[in-house]
């Protein structure tokens, strides 16, 4: 069962599509990049990222194409399709809601 | 929509896996690569697959590697596959045959345009007193009137079968039709060479006589030549054009399907009637109809009523009040409602007998998996060990069942193509009888391949399913499979196998005997030495004095050989396919057969006389009555009803004689009477002559023919041995008892096999055993006992039970057309002696080949 550092169930789709909306990126790129925008706070598993990044191609929202990467490995490079965008911005909504129903709870406290 | 493209990327996911797959593993190559401590990557190929999992579609990976496990499994024991795809082929081939032969005679529709709106009538007449009757031809004139003034139909179709002189010689007797010319638009019937005629042809072929010939007349009278089309050949010695050949898979409709068609006009002038056949009220034809666009079976039978109640008002002596016209549609083959329910009733019960023999092989090839199954639970467990689930382990046994099974299946299938085609044309079935597969034979080929699936992989699944695994790598194995070497299970297999070969044999021997009862003097008639001559002085429209005179001229020469015994005259000759039935409304289950006959016909056929008299030389026509013993009983409910009405509560005949029973048109049917009237002289255009030999009848039929045309050399009368005809009947019965003697003895071939295989396996389980017991100073005799004693008392119960089964089958198939007695004692016995001498010789061989081996080497081997 692969472990994710510090990342809340169900936000890694959340995550992998909101990096990917500022350009194309490949599998390593992503988890590098979620794990350089959080400080290091939170790391993406391998075991649970292909999977994840299988969700999304199988739902339509982003699109995988054969790409180089910067060491000059054969790889893929996902990119955002306007379904994944539309899914971004919904879940965007929903985690917010969310969050803030919990900050809620956690004040009254 | 979203759930539609998220199907549709699946389906190209896995179109395209080898590529996609491909490409996650170099792109997790490289996220290895890319990592500063790549170990933590982990197992590559666990997290490949966890991830090509998302798409859905690793259950077909595995599967595929299951598959191709058990093939490579099944490939170590060749001989195996090879005896467990033959015993499962038998299985299946067995019912795929019969099934085509019910699907081709029973439920596929006549190959015939737009079967449905399709519909052959049937006359209906109220008779005297309660009976009511059907006819299956209709006057003439009633069918012009039903063509001219019938809403409900869109075309009337008429046929008159009839047969004829072919060729300058005559001497080749061809079935003809005489068909209205809307017959083959109608039909949608194709030409193969030439054209065929039409309604639009109807002034062109008033005029000349034409012919369309069938594909085999063609092949046989022109070696399918090309320039068989515009020559003229004789037929009832006049010129005829032949003017096309009709496709090969036409469906005449009926059997025997004609040679050759002409059109309904000419039908006058070939028999030289010199009257118009389409104003003659006692004549008949064959009615069908096309309905009108819209209108349902019902509408067309309410219809047709309301014409009939009109012409029945026109002419009243012509068409009684309440007669009507029965459609039987097409597109159920012409049968009415109950008739093809009876029929698929039987085909059904007949059905599970096939079904019984797939059954056998296929708990005989399951016996065999449990045993393999057996020798794998070590395997199995290891691999249960080793991370695999129990299903998973499960799965390669169902898998090699199932791949035997599809093996066998698909040769079975083949096979009883094959079979089906051969059994056709050994019964002389019609070409357009469609024996070729279609959806329903797929259906039935996919369930019984199924079923036999089923039956060879779950004993040997359920067996070993329920043992725990992780016992068997502890110790081997032995503690895991103790219980499943019981003889139980397996006993179990053979009384289940020696039931079904008890239903069967039994089944069998009740057809063999029917048979039988048939070809001795079970009939109540002597046939034999009898000759017939129907000259169908009716369809030529002869009046009854010309008729008379002909008779009385054609009678003199024919009494004037001295091989001659007697002569007779009837309406209907005995075991002819013209015959005239009544039911009574107030005796169920009662069918009569009613003839007209002269005095002597109940000496000449040899029917005694078993209470009253016979006809007498006083008699006038009409008002006596001589009725079969099953009548009196029956409509009466008691032997001797002499002097009573005929039938029950009318008035218009007195019985004066009760004869004995003769089975004159069905053999061996149980709810047939007859009723035999005297033979006036206004029936004579109707009658046909019976002349007994006193030796032999071979000659009779040329004979029989020179008088013919000495009396009235017009004529083409039809002559035959009552012998061949009998000898005609007895073609399906004999057919269908060798098939399912053949279905027996392959069910017990089979069953046989399972028996060797237990005896076998229960000899090496207990080499031991016996080695000891034989060293000991046991005999021989207990040796075998001890060898036996379970196998043999599962044998006896199951066969116990097949004999019970066999007379549910005899009661079932106990009316028509197979009328079997269960109660008749001899099938049984030769089933029990049969089934014990088989089971015994099937056993037999283990037993000896124990017995033959040193005990003392048995026990060195332990």
């Amino acid at each position: 069962m692969p472990r994710d550092k510090g990342l809340p169930p169900g936000s890694l789709v959340l995550l992998i599509l909101q990096v990917l909306s500022n350009g194309p990126l490949h599998g390593y790129a992503i988890a590098q990049r979620i794990a350089a925008r959080s400080n290091d706070e939170l790391s993406v598993e391998e075991g649970s990222l292909y999977p994840a990044l299988q969700k999304l191609l199988l739902k339509g929202w982003v699109k995988a194409s054969p790409a180089v990467s910067q060491t000059g490995r054969q790889v893929r490079e996902y990119r955002l399709l306007p379904a994944g965008r539309r899914q971004l911005d919904a879940e965007r909504v929903e985690y917010r809601r969310v969050s803030r129903a919990i900050a809620a709870i956690l004040e009254s406290v | 929509m979203d759930l539609i493209g998220e199907w549709l990327r699946r389906v190209w996911y896995l179109l395209n896996r080898r590529r996609f797959d491909e490409a996650l593993r170099r792109e997790m190559d490289a996220h290895r690569a890319e990592m500063s401590r790549p170990a933590r990557f982990g197992n590559a190929l666990r997290l490949r697959e966890e991830a090509q999992d998302v798409w859905g579609w690793l259950w077909l990976d595995h599967l595929v590697r299951d598959v191709a496990f058990s093939i490579r499994t099944l490939r170590r024991s060749p001989l195996f596959v090879a005896a467990a795809t033959l015993i499962l082929a038998v299985g299946v081939g067995v019912n795929l045959a019969f099934f085509q032969i019910v699907n081709a005679v029973l439920l596929q529709p006549y190959p015939l345009k737009d079967p449905p709106t399709l519909a052959r009538f049937n006359r209906i007449c109220c008779g005297r007193g309660d009976a009511s009757s059907t006819i299956t031809l209709v006057p003439p004139p009633m069918a012009g009137y039903v063509r001219r003034h019938s809403a409900v139909l869109s075309a009337v179709l008429t046929r008159r079968p009839a047969d004829v002189d072919w060729g300058p010689d005559g001497m080749e007797r061809v079935r003809a039709a005489f068909v209205s010319t809307n017959w083959f638009d109608e039909l949608g019937a194709t030409a193969t060479l030439g054209r065929l005629f039409h309604e639009r042809d109807d002034a062109l072929l008033a005029r000349t006589p034409v012919a369309v010939l069938s594909h085999d007349l063609w092949q046989r009278q022109f070696a399918g030549r090309q320039d068989a089309v515009g020559q003229v050949v004789l037929i009832n010695d006049r010129a005829v054009t032949v003017i096309g050949v009709a496709d090969p898979r036409f469906a005449d409709i009926a059997l025997p399907t004609s040679a050759a068609w002409l059109p309904m006009a000419h039908v006058d002038a070939f028999f030289n009637t010199g009257t118009r056949s389409d104003v003659d009220w006692t004549g008949g034809v064959e009615l069908f109809g096309r309905f009108a666009p819209g209108v349902s079976a019902s509408g067309v039978e309410e219809g047709l009523r309301a014409t009939l109640a009109e012409l029945s008002r026109d002419r009243p002596n012509d068409v009684r009040q309440g007669e009507w016209l029965e459609p039987l549609l097409a597109s159920t083959r012409f049968m009415g409602p109950s008739e093809r329910r009876e029929a698929l009733s039987l085909g059904i019960a007949a059905g599970s007998l096939t079904v019984l023999v797939l059954l056998i092989a296929a708990l005989n090839l399951g016996n065999l998996m449990l045993a393999r199954a057996i020798s794998r639970v070590r395997e199995m467990s290891i691999r249960s060990a080793l991370g695999a689930s129990r299903w998973r382990s499960l799965r390669y046994l169902v898998l090699e069942g199932g791949l035997v099974a599809a093996a066998g299946g698909v040769t079975g299938l083949g096979l009883g193509l094959v079979a089906a085609q051969v059994l056709a044309s050994l019964s002389g079935a019609p070409r357009h009888v469609d024996l070729m597969p279609d959806w329903r034979t797929a259906l039935v080929g996919g369930g019984a391949i199924a079923l036999a699936a089923l039956v060879v992989s779950l004993p040997a699944a359920w067996r070993v399913g329920r043992r725990d695994l992780a016992l068997a790598v502890r110790d081997g194995g032995d503690r895991a499979t103790a219980g499943l070497h019981s003889v139980r299970l397996r006993s179990l297999v053979i009384a289940c196998q020696l039931a079904g070969c008890g239903v069967l044999l039994v089944f069998a021997g009740q057809m063999l005997q029917g048979l039988d009862r048939l070809r001795s003097t079970g009939l109540g008639f002597d046939f034999e030495d009898v000759a017939v001559l129907d000259p169908a002085l009716a369809e030529h429209g002869m009046t009854p004095e010309a008729a008379f005179a002909y008779w009385a001229d054609v009678r003199a020469r024919v009494e004037a050989n001295p091989g001659v015994a007697s002569t007779a005259l009837v309406t209907h000759a005995p075991l002819g396919s013209a015959r005239s039935t009544l039911s009574y409304a107030g005796v169920p289950r009662l069918n009569v057969h009613t003839l007209s006959v002269e005095p002597v016909f109940f000496s000449m056929m040899r029917i005694p006389i078993l209470s009253g008299r016979g006809f007498a030389p006083g008699d006038a026509p009409g008002t006596v009555t001589i009725v079969s013993r099953t009548v009196a009983t029956r409509m009466y409910g008691r032997a001797d009803v002499v002097g009573e009405p005929f039938p029950r509560g009318g008035s218009e005949s007195v019985i004066v004689g009760v004869a004995d029973d003769a089975h004159l048109f069905t053999p061996g049917a149980p709810n047939m009477g007859e009723a035999y009237g005297l033979l006036s002289p206004s029936s004579a255009a109707n009658a046909v002559l019976l002349a007994r030999a006193r030796t032999d009848a071979a000659r009779f039929p040329g004979l029989m023919r020179q008088a013919s045309r000495a009396a009235a050399p017009h004529l083409s009368p039809e002559t035959r041995l009552l012998r061949d005809d009998f000898a005609g009947l007895l073609q399906g019965p004999r057919l269908a008892s060798s098939v399912a003697g053949l279905t027996a003895f392959l069910a017990l071939a089979l069953a046989c096999l399972g028996i060797t295989g237990v005896v076998s396996y229960v000899a090496n389980r207990r080499t031991k055993e016996i080695g000891i017991r034989l060293a000991l100073g046991a005999t021989s005799a207990s040796a075998v006992r001890t060898l036996l004693r379970g196998s043999a008392a599962a044998g006896v119960a199951g066969a116990t039970l097949g004999l019970g089964g066999g007379w549910l089958v005899g009661r079932l198939f106990a009316g028509d057309p197979l009328y079997l007695e269960p109660l008749n004692l001899s099938p049984y016995v030769a089933a029990v002696v049969i089934l014990a001498l088989s089971a015994c010789a099937a056993a037999i061989w283990p037993a000896i080949r124990l017995l033959r081996a040193d005990p003392l080497k048995a026990l060195r081997l332990d």
